[in-house]
């Protein structure tokens, strides 16, 4: 970037640690500057308002509104506001939600001064920038739901042995009483397992059910 | 007081009476000798009377033959008036011998000498001559001669008559005397004996009647009666014997009395039943538990207090007997079911020979109320504990992976901003620096274990299912077992409580499969109903034996027990379901409040 245009900053942290060492870190870059902190994400919202910066880094675990609301609320008003997540959250949860809401990029704290200016450089350009470590981790994510195989074929890994036996015992067309009486369990039981097993197949009664089982394999009629 | 006998005391007044009649007896011997004197007189007299009108009538009959003599001078008239004459002579002689007054004496001495005079008149005639004119003149004289001594006899006799008249008259004042006397006499002696019979019988009745009544005022009730001891006979003995009866009869109704209000007082029910289970006694508590009158139970089947008829078996209640106290429940008047701890005890007679059935229950619905209060109490203190717990866990993990977390950050700023660029790259100082950057890394990494240990962020920040996706993320990223997380109609947040036990009852369930089970795959599976959520944990491992863990407490490793608490202060259903070999099945249900 060689254009001199400073860009505003505005830190949002509700540790001052944290943003005395952004600051630092921040300061000995020429384009940027940093006009205002916040301490939550209630302050982030109505300091961005008020000093309407370029960007915004943000936490995400705060008091009084979280980073992720933040986020949202100030991307609905200001679009071109740019906002890079600047967290010790390193889950998926925490990543997609800020990603969802918004947010530009997303950064990991144990970041080196380098990667943060590399961000606020890159979301400047519009474009989207992840942490290295925060990639591998959606990366892995990502791997994790393709390459599970589904171990079992669909309808058994919905429904439990248990289960199972349930819809084989109704399909024989007795009454809960008596198969709770078989199964040596209670009334309440059977019946828990019922509304289970017909929320799981999404039927709406015994009919259907049978016809599900039988369908399936799970009873013979 | 010197005792007596019944019998000494009847001898001695007998005695009296005995004596009192030997008195009567005496006047009679008097009387009887005083009446016989007096007619002994009489007959005495009567002989004398008789004696002399005798001599009369032999006088009279020497007049004739004289006259006849003195006329006729007939021999044979002679002789006839010798012979009358000796007849008088007889007589006289007898009279003289007989008469016993001096009066009749003189006079009859006095007719004597005229007899004498009258006979030698009429004998010397004889010798001589007869003449009838001499004769004829004596006449006149004899005529006066046999009146006056015919006077004299006459006197006698009347005398004699006059003395006879006396005695019977004295005879009958005797007579009427003695009767007077015997009658008086027998008639005290009556009254004497009637008044000492009576004084004696009363002696006896008396003692006697009075025993009668205190013995009636005993069987009315009444204990405090004491007879007297005052009759210095058997009658004393009988009356200190009868005061030992009801000092003993006392005793015994005071042991009865405190018996019977033992059984009245004692809030235990007691049921007395004989050995074809009929009831034959209830105590006060067991009526009014029960809800029946004092007489209705008696008579009945044992059975009707109980929920099952038929209930009742002799031999199943006696194998009771040695049992000391068994759950069991009555059933009132009304239906009502009341909790109780019921203990048998066989009922034998002398011969040790089974009459029935002893049945002491006590109620236990207070007891039952106190326990589940106690039980609801202490739930509601584990689910409090536990809440403050959860609290403490989120602060520290809050702390830990913000507070501690974010300095550490800090940390690592600072070094980087004031030490990292100084350094030349591949220095020592370069080296250390990086090393120290290292270190705090790890130190942040460390501390978000730590807190993610303690609870993980997600479950506060975003809900179960994310908190358990990762959960599932992380043991299988770490274990042999895979583990697949299912959520069925899952579209808000739970109750941020509800979240947290059921994420803790899976991190709980998850651990069981990873120390126990060692199984291939694992399930966990959430089902949201509209007023309910369902939690299946279910694996294809070891599984064990899970017939013993339904209700109690005696549950393999406490992970099943915190489960199961977990599920009870909410309410929820647990079922466990797992064989050996044949895995384990763990279904939670929780209903909206």
């Amino acid at each position: 970037m060689t254009n001199k245009v400073m860009y505003n900053i505005l830190l949002v942290d509700d540790h001052d640690l944290i943003l005395d060492g952004l600051r630092t870190m921040l300061a000995k870059a020429n384009e940027f500057r940093v006009i205002g902190e916040a301490n939550s994400g209630k302050e982030a919202v109505e300091k961005t308002s008020e000093l309407r910066p370029d960007i915004v880094i943000m936490d995400i675990s705060m008091p009084e509104m979280s980073g992720i609301e933040a986020t949202e609320i100030i991307k609905r008003k200001y679009q071109e506001v740019k906002i890079i997540a600047l967290t010790q959250h390193e889950s998926t949860d925490y990543i997609m939600q800020m990603l969802k809401a918004g947010a530009d990029g997303y950064l990991l704290k144990n970041c080196k001064r380098t990667e943060l200016i590399e961000a606020i450089q890159t979301v400047l350009r519009n474009e989207k920038y992840l942490g290295k470590n925060v990639s591998s981790i959606l990366a892995e994510g990502l791997y994790q739901s393709q390459n599970t195989e589904p171990v079992i074929p669909e309808n058994k890994i919905i429904l439990t042995p248990r289960e199972i036996e349930i819809i084989k015992l109704i399909s024989t067309d007795i009454s809960n009483k008596e198969i709770a009486e078989k199964l040596n369990i209670s009334l309440r039981t059977v019946e828990t397992h019922r509304r289970n097993i017909m929320l799981k197949l999404n039927v709406k009664n015994v009919v259907a059910l049978v016809r599900y089982a039988v369908k399936h394999g799970i009873a013979d009629v | 007081m010197k005792k007596t006998t019944l019998r000494t005391q009847l001898f001695k007044r007998l005695i009296v009476l005995l004596l009192l009649m030997s008195l009567i007896a005496v006047s009679g011997i008097i009387v009887t000798a005083v009446l016989k004197r007096t007619s002994n007189k009489i007959v005495f007299e009567y002989l004398e009377l008789n004696a002399v009108q005798e001599l009369r009538l032999a006088f009279n009959k020497t007049f004739i033959p004289a006259y006849n003599y003195l006329i006729y001078h007939e021999p044979a008239e002679l002789l006839h008036f010798r012979s009358r004459l000796d007849s008088t002579h007889r007589h006289l002689d007898y009279c003289k011998t007989i008469l016993s007054k001096t009066h009749s004496k003189e006079l009859l001495e006095t007719f004597e000498n005229h007899l004498a005079y009258f006979e030698n008149m009429v004998l010397n005639t004889e010798n001589t001559d007869f003449d009838i004119i001499k004769n004829r003149k004596l006449i006149p004289i004899l005529d006066d001669l046999i009146d006056s001594s015919t006077q004299m006899i006459e006197q006698i006799i009347f005398e004699t008559k006059q003395e006879i008249d006396e005695c019977i008259a004295l005879n009958t004042t005797a007579v009427t005397h003695s009767s007077v006397t015997i009658i008086l006499l027998s008639c005290s002696v009556i009254l004497i004996g009637f008044i000492i019979g009576s004084l004696f019988v009363r002696k006896i009745v008396q003692p006697l009647r009075n025993l009668v009544s205190f013995t009636r005022e005993v069987a009315d009730g009444n204990l405090d009666v004491i007879a007297g001891t005052s009759s210095r006979n058997e009658l004393e003995d009988l009356a200190a014997a009868f005061n030992h009866m009801v000092d003993n009869l006392r005793l015994t109704t005071v042991s009865m009395d405190l018996f019977n209000n033992i059984l009245t007082s004692m809030q235990e029910l007691v049921v007395v039943v004989d050995v074809d289970g009929r009831i034959v006694l209830v105590n006060n508590a067991a009526s009014r538990l029960l809800g029946y009158n004092d007489d209705e139970l008696p008579g009945k089947p044992v059975d009707l207090l109980f929920e099952k008829s038929g209930a009742y078996s002799r031999d199943d209640v006696l194998k009771l007997t040695s049992l000391k106290c068994i759950e069991n429940e009555y059933v009132t008047k009304t239906g009502q079911k009341i909790p109780i701890l019921l203990s048998y005890a066989d009922l034998r007679n002398k011969m040790a020979e089974l009459t029935g059935f002893i049945m002491v229950a006590a109620d236990i619905t207070e007891i039952r109320a106190a326990e589940r209060n106690l039980e609801f109490i202490r739930r509601k203190t584990m689910i409090d504990l536990n809440d403050v717990q959860e609290k403490e866990r989120l602060r520290i993990a809050k702390d830990l992976h913000d507070g501690l977390g974010q300095m550490l950050t800090g940390i690592s700023y600072y070094v980087e901003n004031n030490f990292s660029e100084k350094a030349e790259p591949g220095s020592e100082l370069s080296e250390h620096i990086d090393n120290i950057q290292n270190q705090i890394d790890a130190a942040i990494k460390e501390s978000k274990i730590i807190a993610y240990d303690l609870i993980p962020m997600q479950l506060k920040d975003f809900g179960l299912s994310a908190a358990i996706a990762v959960m599932v993320d992380r043991l299988n990223a770490r274990q042999k077992t895979k583990f697949v997380f299912s959520e069925f109609n899952i579209h808000s947040r739970l109750d941020e409580k509800l979240e947290k036990a059921l994420y803790r009852i899976v991190q709980e369930a998850t651990n069981n499969v990873v120390k126990h089970a060692q199984a291939e795959l694992a399930q966990v599976q959430l089902i949201k109903h509209d007023n309910s959520i369902s939690l299946i944990v279910v694996d294809d491992g070891k599984g064990f034996n899970a017939e013993g863990i339904s209700h109690g407490y005696n549950n393999k490793g406490l992970g099943l027990t915190s489960i199961h608490e977990r599920v009870a202060s909410f309410n929820g259903l647990l079922n466990i379901t797992s064989k050996p070999g044949a895995g384990t099945e763990i279904l939670i249900e929780i209903y909206d409040e």
